[in-house]
């Protein structure tokens, strides 16, 4: 029995050998993990989402710029004593609102994320406000499981 | 002079508190066990190991980590039958045995491998020395108590043992603060900072409370 606790000692000898020598080594060669820099953020921003209900404006845009160009003589007999311009701006939001319920294109800007997420839309530029209402789990109950929900949000 | 009815609330009380204190300990213990498991499938997946991905590429840490977390699944698994009474009187090789495997386990896997692991501990370096005293005082207080029994001082091998176990259940208590006040908003590095400081001492004032209380009670029996 005295062998098992020499070994022991010897083992916990080592290992505080072992791990103030790895210690120092990582420290010289600044691989050591900075955790303090992680400041948990209730605003996620998503980019891709962004792009995404921008590139549809633009296309509808572009799309109905073309057809008032294609189709200009009935344009011209809808918004003939109203709008003389092609290029008027202010026409073109009501095209788009209702080439909307068209192009089916728009379905893709799915919100699903943000639902699960449970956020709420703050500002047009797409930046999302997380809910600070916190959900637990049985699998939150592991090392660090908060911080796995946390990077499956952001991917 | 207590009567009969006295006695029997007595000792209703006494196991409906047992009973508060065991239910919730056996339930997070065998949680954290059955959320252990997936680890063994040595993915990387984990944000534990992604987040310390430069330490996992070096084999010693990577070893380190993996025999500690069998070696906490074991002592917590085997650590949940040593305190029963019932099985201390009626079954004694169950207890011996499974008290064995404890003691090998923390002697030779957990509290070393722990030991080395805490230098790259996250947090400040408080938190790092406080992961150093758990390994250290769990690798000692579990050491007393296996010598203590082999020279066959009963009392002084419960005290030990119960200080060791405090030390064990830190990862189950810890983890329950960390979620606790993570439902609370709280942020994620101050919370684990916390959680980590009270799940150490605290462990260590119940632990001791619970020595006392017993110490007491053994006292009491030289007087009457």
């Amino acid at each position: 029995m005295k062998r098992i606790i020499y070994t022991a000692v010897a083992l916990i000898i080592c290992a505080s050998v072992f791990g103030i020598a790895d210690y120092f080594n990582a420290k010289k060669q600044g691989i050591l993990v900075n955790y303090t820099d992680d400041v948990q953020t209730t605003e996620a921003v998503i980019p891709e989402k962004k792009n995404e209900i921008t590139a549809v404006k633009e296309e509808i845009i572009t799309d109905t710029k073309k057809e008032f160009k294609k189709d200009a003589k009935p344009a011209k007999k809808i918004a003939k004593t109203k709008v003389k311009d092609v290029h008027y701006t202010g026409i073109i939001p009501n095209l788009a609102i209702t080439e909307k319920t068209k192009n089916p294109v728009i379905e893709k800007i799915s919100l699903m994320d943000m639902l699960q997420a449970k956020t709420t839309d703050v500002n047009n530029d797409s930046t999302l406000q997380v809910d600070n209402k916190r959900r637990i789990n049985m699998e939150m109950f592991s090392r660090a499981p908060i911080r796995e929900k946390k990077l499956k949000a952001r991917k | 002079m207590i009567n009969s009815r006295q006695l029997t609330l007595q000792l209703t009380v006494r196991y409906f508190i047992a009973a508060l204190f065991w239910i919730p300990v056996v339930f997070f213990s065998l949680l954290l066990v059955r959320n252990t498991i997936p680890y063994f499938s040595f993915s990387q997946e984990f944000s534990f190991i992604q987040e310390r991905a430069v330490l996992f590429a070096r084999s010693i840490y990577k070893y380190s980590f993996y025999t500690h977390i069998f070696a906490g699944m074991v002592c917590i698994s085997t650590a949940l039958i040593q305190f029963s009474t019932l099985i201390i009187k009626k079954r004694k090789r169950i207890h011996i045995w499974s008290g064995r495997i404890y003691v090998m386990v923390v002697l030779l896997l957990g509290a070393p491998t722990g030991l080395y692991m805490s230098f790259f501990a996250k947090g400040s370096y408080w938190e790092r020395i406080l992961f150093m005293f758990m390994a250290v005082y769990w690798f000692y207080t579990t050491m007393q108590g296996f010598t203590t029994i082999l020279k066959k001082n009963v009392l002084a091998h419960k005290i030990w043992m119960i200080r060791s176990y405090s030390m064990a259940m830190t990862a189950v208590t810890f983890r329950v603060y960390y979620i606790l006040f993570y439902y609370f908003g709280m942020d994620l590095l101050h919370n684990y900072e916390i959680s980590l400081w009270i799940s150490v001492l605290g462990n260590m004032l119940v632990a001791e409370f619970l020595i006392f209380r017993k110490s007491r009670t053994y006292l009491k029996t030289f007087l009457t």
